[in-house]
């Protein structure tokens, strides 16, 4: 995983060790096993971001509209959440989203700091780590600061 | 200097007004469903929406009936250049976030969701991202060239992991 922030994004990068199903596309089983990440910020405190690849249903109906075929596809979605309270979700399957986006192996993240309060990020510090942060057993970045 | 200074505030001013008249117009959008709504006036509340949604739209004639209890409040509007976001509260349980679009200088409503929770007052910019089309808008949403837009390599070469 990989992760930096400028003054207006916090970008995360999952890398799957396998190729991911473009969102939409026809899956059977999907990939997953991503940490549930908390991201702990200096300014705005902690928050919660759960990243998923869920199985989507698209159906077609017949005329007296029961459902005569299903196709499961690959629906990748993000929730970010405050003391158990969502700030945004988003999501990207038959859809696409400016937040999430999946290419080859890459699943990426991008939240937007103005939903965790940050306007302005140029003294923010950021660490990002998996559930059990600050006793993090899987992943603790101290994310860095782009500077254009 | 001074009138540097003076023409400063005077632009600030006048970015601030245009920016709270365009919040207005918005707003006065939600004040034409709500009537609408209160009225049962399909054709008034159908051209409140982008051209679209038209078809959709129509499935929905029958089942709007005039229902004079209806109120709308917005809790947060966010306009972001022909961009904007209502989150609004409908009913005592019942909230709806509205995203719109400028088209030939009118707010046309692009989407609403409807949920039981009030929003988080920050989840307008996830609606709309800053630099960005509100979402749902697939003319700005090229896949490839969007990724490489928002993260070219170079931003991970000082990454510790």
């Amino acid at each position: 995983m990989k992760a930096v922030f400028d003054e207006s994004y916090l970008y995360i990068r999952i890398e799957s060790s396998t190729e991911l199903p473009t969102p939409g596309s026809t899956i059977g089983k999907p990939p997953g096993g991503w940490p549930v990440l908390k991201i702990d910020t200096s300014d705005a405190g902690e928050f919660v971001l759960y990243d998923a690849v869920n199985i989507g249903d698209q159906a077609t109906f017949d005329e007296h509209g029961r459902a005569n075929s299903h196709r499961p596809f690959a629906a990748y979605s993000i929730r970010l959440e405050r003391n158990g309270h969502e700030v945004f979700s988003s999501s990207a399957d038959l859809h696409p989203s400016p937040l999430v986006e999946v290419a080859g192996r890459d699943y990426d993240i991008r939240i937007p700091l103005a939903t965790m309060g940050i306007m302005d990020s140029h003294a923010t510090r950021m660490t990002i780590g998996d559930a059990q942060w600050p006793k993090s057993a899987v992943v603790s970045i101290a994310v860095q600061r782009y500077a254009h | 200097m001074a009138d540097m200074r003076v023409l400063a505030v005077i632009l600030l001013t006048l970015n601030t007004g245009c920016a709270q008249s365009e919040q207005s117009k918005v707003e006065a959008v939600l004040k034409q469903v709500e009537h609408a709504e209160q009225t049962g006036d399909f054709n008034a509340w159908a051209r409140l929406w982008v051209p679209e949604k038209s078809g959709d739209l129509e499935k929905m004639r029958p089942y709007l009936r005039a229902r004079p209890e209806v109120q709308y409040r917005a809790m947060k509007t966010f306009v972001q250049g022909d961009q904007a976001v209502l989150l609004v509260h409908a009913a005592l349980d019942s909230f709806v976030t509205m995203t719109l679009r400028r088209e030939g200088g009118q707010w046309k409503i692009q989407d609403q969701i409807w949920r039981d929770t009030a929003p988080d007052a920050n989840s307008v910019y996830a609606w709309c991202p800053p630099s960005q089309a509100c979402l749902r808008a697939p003319d700005r949403l090229g896949s490839r060239s969007l990724l490489q837009e928002w993260i070219p390599a170079r931003r991970f070469a000082r990454d510790g992991r």
